[in-house]
C-alpha cells in the first residue's frame, strides 16, 4: 500500500547529502510537492504514479543543489564582511555589549560604582595637581639644580640654631676666592619692603621691595619686559620695578629711563620685570641695589646672619666639597672675631627646590613655605579614598558573582578560555570606570571653587583641564583604577566551574569573608580620617585659644611711617592717639605673637662669657601694663626714670633657665651685654613666658629692652571705649598727624588668628576628605546591604511566617555589617594614634590625645554605616511573606 | 523549447511580474510560470525555489508564512519596494533587448 508520508521522508533524505540546502527550503518543497501531488491526484492519477510525477516535475536533489550552491556563492562573492584586528578577542563587541548590557540593568550597582569611583578620582585628581604644584616650586629658575641657598648653623656648646639667612660678608668672599661659585648675591629685607611712592602729587604706598645684589639676576630667572638684566642696578640710584608699577606710574609708555620718586628720592628705573609665578617662594618683585644702603657696619660683620645668600655654582660642581671649603676659608674670619669665640659657624648649601618646602627649621625663613608633612598626608589620603572607591567596585562585583555565574558557565561551556573571560571582566571595569572619569572630569570642574576656598595660596587655574598632561594623568590613574579595581572579580569570576554553576547552591558565599575584611579596610581608613581631622581641629583650637601670656583682646595696632634716620617722639604720638579718648597706647619694636629680633648677647661675670643669639623685644615702659603682663620676680620698668632705658632690661623665665639660675629671684641684679648696640644692662625683673611668637614655636630665652629707636608700631587698648566711635576718632587722628597715608591697621587677636594658617587649611581639607571618604564608604555599603537583603528575602520570608518581628528582622540584618564596621573603625585606633602622635609632635605646645575623638568617630562612622543599612532592612523586614514565599 | 539559460535570465522579471500584481506562494507561482510559457520550459518546478531565495537574498521580495483556510502552512512572497525598482529597470533592460532583436530581425521573414 502506498504510504505517502513514508514516500516523503525518504524523498527528503535525498537532500540530506547536500549542504546547501537549508531547513527552510527543504519544508518550502515538500509543501510544494504536497501540492502538486494533490493536483495530480485531483485530475485522476492513482497515488503512487501522482507522487512519481510531482517529484519528476520538482527535480533531482543533484540539480537542485547546484542551482542552491550558486546563491551561497553569491554571498561570499559580495565585500567580505568586517574581522576585528588580530589585537582584539575575537568577542569584543560582545564582551563590550554585555557590560552594557549590566550597566542598563542594574542601574543602582552601576550608579554605586560609577559616583564612588568618580569622587575617588576626582579626590585624588586634585591632591595630585596640588602636591605638584607644590612640588613645582622654584623649579622654574633656569638651571636650578645648580642654585643654593646658603644657610648658616650657628653651633654654641650645645645649643645649635639654623638659620636661613646668612652672614652679609659671606656672598662676597664667595664671588672672591671661590672658582666654583659662578655667581652669589644676597637679598635684603629692610623696611618690611613697603616704600612711598610719588606720582605727580600723589602719594602711594607700594609693597614688594628688597635690596639685592645685583648679580641676582643671573642666578634666579627674572624675566625682563625692559632693560637688561646684566647692568641694571649697577649704580645706587636705581630699580627695577615689576610690570604692575610700570603700568601704573607710566601707563602706555616705556619705563625704562623715567625716573620714579621713591621715599623722596629720584631714581632711575633701569628694568621691569614680570611679577614672579605663583610658585616662587621668593615674592618680592621690586629690586633696589644693595649699594644704596650706603655702608654700614653691619655690612662686615662675620657674626650676624642677616640676608637670605643665593649661590649658583658652576657647572659640575660638588655642593659638598664647597660647603667643606667655605668652612675653612672662612675659619679665619671667625677666629679673628671676639663674638664668634666659642662658637662653630658652619655655612651649608640647600637646594633651590628644597627651599620652599624644607625650610622649616630655619630661622628667619623669608617668602613663602609649604609643609611636607601635609604634602605626604594628603597624598596618603588622596590614595586612600581611591582605595574605598575600588573596594567598593571589588566588594560589589563579587557580590554579584551569583548572578554573573550563569553567564560564566554558559560562556565556558560554549568553549571560552579563562583568559578571554577575564578579558572580558576586565573590559567591563574599563567602561566602568572610563564613566567614572568622565564623571570625575565633571565634578572637578564643578568642584573647582570650592577646592580654590579650601586651599588658600593655590589657585587651580580652569585652563589645566585643558592641559594635555592633566588629561593624561588622569588616564593613567584610570588605568591603574580600572586595574586595581577590575582585576580580582575578573580572576574571580573567570574561575568559576560551570558544572557547580548548574548544579545550583553554591551562591559564591565563600568569598564574603573578602567582602567583610575589605568593609572593615574601607571604615578603618574612613575612622582613620575623621579622627585625625578632630584631633586636627581640637590642635587648631588649642593654638588658637592657649594663654599667650598677654591680653590679645581689643587691641588695634598699626605702623607709624617714618622716614630712615628720622626720630620720633613716641610719648608726644602715644598722647595724641590716646588723649581724646582715655584710652591706653603703648609703642613697640615687633608686634607680641609675630616674633621678636634676635642679636648676639652675653652674660658678664658668670658662665663662659660667650655670645649667644638672644630674642630681643623692644617696648616701652607702657608696654607690660597695656598687655598685662606679669612677673616672676622684680619689677617692670619705673615710667617716672627714663633713664632707666640705658642701663636696665627684663628677662623671660626661659632665658633665667638657659642661664643656669635656679630661680627667677637669683637673675635679678645680675648683668647682661646686650647685642644691637652691645650695651650693658642689668636684669631689673624677670617676665612670665609669653608667646612672642606663634605657639608652634617654643618659648625660647628673651631679653626686653627700651630701645625708641627700634619702635615701629603703636598698640592701642580699646578694652574700654566703643569700638566703633573709637575707631573714627583714631583715623581722624591719623589723617591730621599724616595726612594723604593710608591707615593699615588691624586687630592683635585676627591678626594672631592667621598664624595658624596653614593648620586650618589642613583642618579644612581633611574635612572634606573624611566626608568623601565616609560617603565613598557608605555608598559601597549601600550596595551591598541592598545586594544581601535581595539574597535574604526568602529567609526573611519564612523567618516572618514563623513570626519574627520586623524590628527583629531589621536587627538581624544589621547586626552583621554592623559588626564588621565596628572592627574596622576599631582596628582604626591604633594605627591613627601613632600617626597622629606623629603629627603633634610637631607641635611644642599640643593637645593631650583624650579617648573622645576616637569615641565619637567610631560612633558616627556606626550612625552613618546603620543608616544607610536601615533603609533596605525596613522594606525587607516589611515586605509580605507571601511575595517571597509564593513561587516555592 | 526554452532553454535553461535564457529562463534563468528571464525568471527574476518573471517573477517580479507575477507579485507585482500580489503576494502568492510558490506552488502557485510556478503554475502561472508554466502557464505563461505556454509549457515550453526545459526546466523543473524545484527551480524556483533558489531563484525565490536568491530575490530575498537581495531584498527585491520578503516571505510570510501563512495558515491557509484548509490548515495548510505555506509561504506566500510579496513584492518589496526594491523590487518595483528593480523590476523597471528590468524592464526597460528587456524592452531594449526586444527592441534590438526586433530590428534585427525584421528582413527575416523576407529571407523565409
Amino acid at each position: 500500500m502506498f504510504d505517502l508520508e513514508k514516500e516523503i521522508i525518504e524523498w527528503k533524505k535525498g537532500f540530506n547529502k547536500y549542504e546547501s540546502f537549508e531547513d527552510g527550503l527543504i519544508a518550502d518543497m515538500e509543501l510544494h510537492l504536497r501540492d502538486a501531488f494533490a493536483q495530480l491526484r485531483q485530475e485522476g492519477l492513482g497515488a503512487e504514479e501522482a507522487f512519481r510525477q510531482a517529484v519528476a516535475q520538482i527535480g533531482t536533489a543533484e540539480q537542485l543543489a547546484t542551482e542552491y550552491g550558486k546563491n551561497r556563492e553569491l554571498a561570499l562573492d559580495r565585500r567580505t564582511p568586517w574581522r576585528p584586528g588580530r589585537f582584539m578577542p575575537a568577542l569584543f563587541w560582545n564582551y563590550i555589549k554585555a557590560a552594557l548590557r549590566k550597566l542598563r540593568r542594574q542601574k543602582g550597582y552601576s550608579l554605586i560604582n560609577v559616583l564612588g569611583l568618580a569622587v575617588g578620582i576626582a579626590c585624588s585628581m586634585f591632591i595630585f595637581l596640588y602636591v605638584s604644584y607644590e612640588l613645582s616650586f622654584d623649579r622654574y629658575h633656569k638651571d636650578y639644580q645648580r642654585i643654593f641657598r646658603v644657610g648658616l648653623e650657628m653651633q654654641d656648646g650645645a645649643v645649635s640654631s639654623k638659620y636661613a639667612i646668612n652672614v652679609p660678608p659671606l656672598a662676597p668672599k664667595l664671588r672672591e676666592s671661590f672658582p666654583e661659585v659662578e655667581k652669589a648675591a644676597r637679598l635684603c629685607f629692610l623696611d618690611d619692603g613697603r616704600r612711598r611712592v610719588k606720582k605727580g602729587e600723589e602719594i602711594f604706598y607700594e609693597e614688594g621691595f628688597v635690596y639685592v645684589d645685583p648679580e641676582i639676576f643671573s642666578i634666579l630667572s627674572y624675566d625682563f619686559i625692559e632693560g637688561n638684566p646684566t647692568n641694571a642696578l649697577k649704580s645706587p640710584r636705581t630699580v627695577v620695578i615689576p610690570r604692575r608699577l610700570a603700568e601704573k606710574y607710566f601707563p602706555h609708555e616705556h619705563a625704562l629711563g623715567k625716573t620714579l620718586n621713591i621715599n623722596n628720592q629720584d631714581i632711575l628705573v633701569t628694568g621691569v620685570v614680570k611679577t614672579p609665578p605663583a610658585n616662587s617662594h621668593l615674592i618680592n618683585d621690586a629690586f633696589l641695589p644693595m649699594t644704596a644702603l650706603g655702608n654700614p657696619r653691619w655690612l662686615e660683620d662675620w657674626t650676624w646672619p642677616g640676608m637670605p645668600t643665593f649661590v649658583k655654582l658652576a657647572a659640575g660642581a660638588d655642593a659638598l666639597a664647597v660647603e667643606s671649603k667655605i668652612r675653612r676659608i672662612c675659619a679665619s674670619h671667625y677666629n679673628k672675631d671676639p663674638k664668634a669665640q666659642g662658637k662653630l659657624f658652619h655655612h651649608f648649601l640647600q637646594p633651590l627646590a628644597a627651599v620652599y618646602l624644607h625650610s622649616s627649621d630655619l630661622e628667619y625663613n623669608s617668602g613663602l613655605s609649604g609643609n611636607p608633612t601635609n604634602l605626604f598626608v594628603f597624598s596618603a589620603v588622596g590614595l586612600f579614598i581611591l582605595l574605598i572607591a575600588c573596594i567598593n567596585f571589588i566588594n560589589l562585583a563579587t557580590a554579584q558573582a551569583a548572578q554573573r555565574a550563569k553567564e560564566v558557565g554558559v560562556r565556558k561551556v560554549a568553549g571560552a578560555a579563562r583568559s578571554e573571560l577575564i578579558g572580558q571582566f576586565m573590559s567591563e571595569a574599563w567602561l566602568t570606570t572610563l564613566q567614572a572619569m568622565l564623571l570625575a572630569l565633571g565634578l572637578m570642574i564643578v568642584g573647582r571653587p570650592l577646592f580654590n576656598t579650601l586651599t588658600t595660596g593655590f589657585e587651580l587655574p580652569f585652563a589645566v583641564f585643558w592641559d594635555p598632561r592633566t588629561l593624561l594623568v588622569m588616564l593613567a590613574l584610570t588605568s591603574a583604577v580600572a586595574g586595581l579595581a577590575g582585576s580580582y572579580p575578573a580572576f574571580y569570576l573567570s574561575a568559576i566551574k560551570p558544572a557547580s554553576v548548574f548544579k545550583g547552591g553554591g551562591h559564591g558565599s565563600t568569598r564574603s569573608r573578602l567582602r567583610k575584611t575589605l568593609v572593615i579596610v574601607q571604615f578603618a581608613i574612613s575612622v582613620s580620617l575623621s579622627i585625625g581631622t578632630i584631633i586636627i581641629f581640637q590642635q587648631l583650637h588649642f593654638m588658637q585659644n592657649k594663654s599667650l601670656g598677654f591680653q590679645k583682646g581689643q587691641k588695634l595696632i598699626f605702623q607709624i611711617p617714618r622716614e630712615r634716620g628720622q626720630t620720633i617722639d613716641w610719648e608726644m604720638l602715644k598722647n595724641i592717639f590716646s588723649r581724646r579718648l582715655g584710652i591706653r597706647a603703648t609703642a613697640s619694636a615687633y608686634v607680641p605673637g609675630w616674633g621678636a629680633g634676635s642679636h648676639q648677647a652675653r652674660l658678664l661675670g658668670e658662665g663662659d662669657g660667650n655670645y649667644r643669639m638672644m630674642f630681643d623685644f623692644f617696648f616701652d615702659a607702657d608696654f607690660p601694663e597695656v598687655y598685662g603682663m606679669k612677673l616672676a620676680a622684680g619689677r617692670f620698668f619705673n615710667r617716672e626714670m627714663p633713664t632707666e632705658a640705658a642701663n636696665a632690661c627684663l628677662i623671660n623665665e626661659a632665658a633665667v633657665t638657659a642661664s643656669g639660675w635656679s630661680t627667677a629671684q637669683d637673675a635679678i641684679g645680675k648683668r647682661i651685654e646686650t647685642g644691637l648696640r652691645g650695651k650693658v644692662k642689668s636684669v631689673i625683673g624677670v617676665v612670665k613666658n609669653f608667646h612672642y611668637r606663634g605657639v608652634q614655636f617654643r618659648v625660647e630665652p628673651l631679653i626686653m629692652e627700651i630701645d625708641e629707636p627700634m619702635f615701629g608700631c603703636l598698640t592701642l587698648d580699646l578694652q574700654a571705649g566703643n569700638i566703633p566711635q573709637a575707631l573714627a576718632a583714631i583715623k581722624d587722628t591719623w589723617r591730621q598727624q599724616f595726612p594723604g597715608r593710608p591707615f593699615d591697621y588691624f586687630f592683635l587677636d585676627a591678626a594672631l588668628a592667621e598664624l595658624y594658617e596653614a593648620e586650618e587649611k589642613a583642618g579644612r581639607l581633611a574635612t572634606l576628605f573624611t566626608a568623601l571618604g565616609l560617603f565613598i564608604a557608605c555608598l559601597g555599603l549601600l550596595g551591598l546591604a541592598s545586594f544581601t537583603t535581595q539574597q535574604r528575602t526568602k529567609e526573611i520570608g519564612i523567618r516572618k511566617t514563623l513570626g519574627a518581628s520586623a524590628a527583629g528582622i531589621v536587627a538581624l540584618l544589621i547586626k552583621d555589617f554592623s559588626k564588621w564596621v565596628s572592627f574596622g573603625a576599631l582596628a582604626a585606633c591604633p594605627l591613627t594614634l601613632f600617626f597622629i602622635r606623629q603629627w603633634l609632635q610637631e607641635f611644642p605646645y599640643r593637645i593631650t590625645l583624650s579617648w573622645w575623638p576616637f569615641a565619637i568617630s567610631i560612633l558616627l562612622a556606626l550612625l552613618v554605616a546603620v543608616l544607610t543599612m536601615i533603609f533596605h532592612a525596613i522594606r525587607a523586614a516589611r515586605a509580605n511573606p507571601v511575595d517571597s514565599l509564593r513561587y516555592e | 523549447m526554452i532553454t535553461k539559460a535564457l529562463m534563468a535570465a528571464s525568471t527574476k522579471p518573471i517573477i517580479l511580474t507575477i507579485l507585482k500584481s500580489g503576494e502568492d506562494y510558490g506552488y502557485n507561482i510556478i503554475q502561472r510560470v508554466k502557464e505563461l510559457s505556454g509549457g515550453t520550459l526545459d526546466w523543473s518546478d524545484g527551480m524556483l525555489y533558489p531563484v525565490l531565495q536568491r530575490l530575498e537574498k537581495e531584498n527585491l521580495i520578503s516571505s510570510q508564512w501563512i495558515v491557509s483556510d484548509e490548515g495548510r502552512h505555506r509561504k506566500y512572497y510579496k513584492i518589496t519596494v526594491a523590487g518595483r525598482k528593480a523590476l523597471v529597470t528590468e524592464m526597460a533592460q528587456w524592452q531594449s533587448m526586444i527592441k534590438a532583436l526586433n530590428l534585427i530581425w525584421e528582413p527575416m521573414p523576407e529571407t523565409e
